[in-house]
């Protein structure tokens, strides 16, 4: 969503307080009082706010861009939790840096009993570990391969479903260490983590600001939270 | 599943006592003395034993492009359609227990969270893809079908046939004919007996 946002060059701050949308969810936001829950339907609305542009694409284009974006955010994406939250739980300390000691432990104990929940009921989280990570990786295959030599999902210019896509590489290009599909992505999968390295050029020149050289992190309700003594950066 | 055996050329019979798989879902298979669940699972199962490969003449990147449709019909669409039958459009009042375990499945998986308008927007759009990416052909890859319009096919069936009165019905029916007509080619071909003698299968020993 914010790489959306910053495709547009819509000026956006960020509310890191916490707090879920009216669906108990994140992504949201607010704008002009209004709050729209849920990443598809806020980028429909702001497409509608600010009217933006539609994109040039054919249907056929259109249409693949949107089946592999329901493949990576309602199936890959359950994966990508299963391996960081539940399957192999000691790294999520380097993740989650201002949760240490006990409350890390707690807040490990309470995500991984509600995404155990949600993919029981989902029906994802009925299969084996291996099953899953099996799931994972013929996505992330399908991925590559229809990527491929391109600069884009789409082709030579950036679309939204490449907001959308890029958004959950990320994650597993930096912030999902020691699981299968970080191994994946820098071994086998090279082309995937080129695109992320080719958008966060793009759209993110701040990324290693924003997340590695701030002493601290201020939120827009004044809230300060230090980072802790010897986080690695 | 059933339209991969059939165009596969597998026998099977059907157990309709409806017992759940060991993931407590369905649908599962038996094949000798070997339970294997969830259809994805069961088609690679059986495409290795039977030396199947129904996706043969699509090059890599229409394999990837039909995973991609697969997932999303089977993650995302499929969804939609539970929450409208049995959630949004469910106007039995008898069954207030059985919509809530709907509801909380829905909520779960993210799709349940939103309106009915808004879950309406969401088939609609699915249901476009699948429309603009098929177009005039035939089947979703060219003149031949493949595994991925078993896929397919299996959850468009749910619409065209079974969602009476419903608004995914209607856009099937009426925004997106390419697709009825797509449906209706599918059951030709494969379920010619679809629709005779409905009861009679009811009776049928396992």
């Amino acid at each position: 969503l914010e790489t959306f946002l910053r495709m547009h060059k819509i000026p956006y701050t960020n509310d890191h307080t916490s707090k879920f949308s009216s669906k108990g969810k994140t992504p949201w936001i607010q704008y002009n009082g209004v709050s729209v829950a849920d990443s598809q339907l806020s980028i429909n609305f702001l497409r509608k706010t600010f009217n933006l542009e539609d994109e040039d694409l054919t249907p056929v284009e259109e249409a693949t861009g949107r089946a592999f974006q329901k493949m990576t955010e309602e199936n890959l994406y359950w994966t990508m939790c299963h391996s960081l939250f539940i399957e192999n739980q000691s790294r999520v300390g380097e993740v989650l840096p201002l949760y240490t000691g006990i409350k890390l432990k707690i807040l490990i104990f309470i995500l991984s009993r509600v995404l155990r929940l949600e993919m029981w009921g989902h029906g994802i989280g009925r299969h084996s570990s291996k099953d899953i990570e099996q799931i994972g990786s013929e996505d992330l295959l399908a991925l590559s391969t229809f990527l491929g030599e391109k600069k884009y999902f789409l082709g030579e210019e950036p679309r939204e479903v490449d907001c959308a896509i890029f958004g959950m590489l990320v994650q597993i290009a930096y912030h999902m260490p020691g699981t299968p599909h970080e191994r994946l992505i820098h071994d086998k999968y090279r082309n995937l983590l080129e695109y992320c390295e080719r958008i966060k050029a793009k759209y993110w020149p701040d990324w290693e600001d924003r997340c590695f050289n701030a002493d601290n992190v201020t939120d827009d309700m004044g809230h300060i939270y230090h980072k802790p003594n010897g986080m690695a950066s | 599943l059933e339209t991969y055996l059939r165009m596969a050329n597998i026998p099977y019979i059907n157990d309709e006592t409806m017992k759940k798989s060991s993931k407590k879902k369905t649908p599962w298979i038996e094949l000798n003395g070997k339970c294997v669940a969830d259809s994805s699972f069961i088609l690679e199962y059986l495409n290795t034993n039977y030396c199947v490969d129904l996706n043969m003449s699509l090059s890599v990147e229409q394999q990837a492009i039909g995973r991609g449709f697969c997932k999303m019909v089977d993650e995302h669409l499929y969804w939609t359609m539970v929450m409208s039958r049995w959630y949004h459009d469910f106007h039995q009042r008898l069954y207030p227990l059985f919509k809530r375990a709907v509801y909380n499945q829905g909520w779960a998986q993210g799709v349940g969270r939103h309106t009915r308008e808004e879950n309406n927007h969401l088939m609609y759009g699915d249901l476009k893809a699948l429309s603009d990416y098929l177009g005039k052909k035939r089947y979703l890859f060219g003149n031949q079908p493949c595994e991925v319009d078993c896929v397919v096919f299996g959850q468009l069936s749910q619409f065209c046939w079974h969602m009476p009165n419903l608004h995914g019905e209607q856009l099937l029916h009426e925004t997106f004919p390419n697709l009825r007509d797509y449906c209706f080619r599918m059951k030709k071909a494969f379920w010619p007996d679809l629709g005779l003698g409905a009861k009679s299968k009811c009776q049928k020993q396992t």
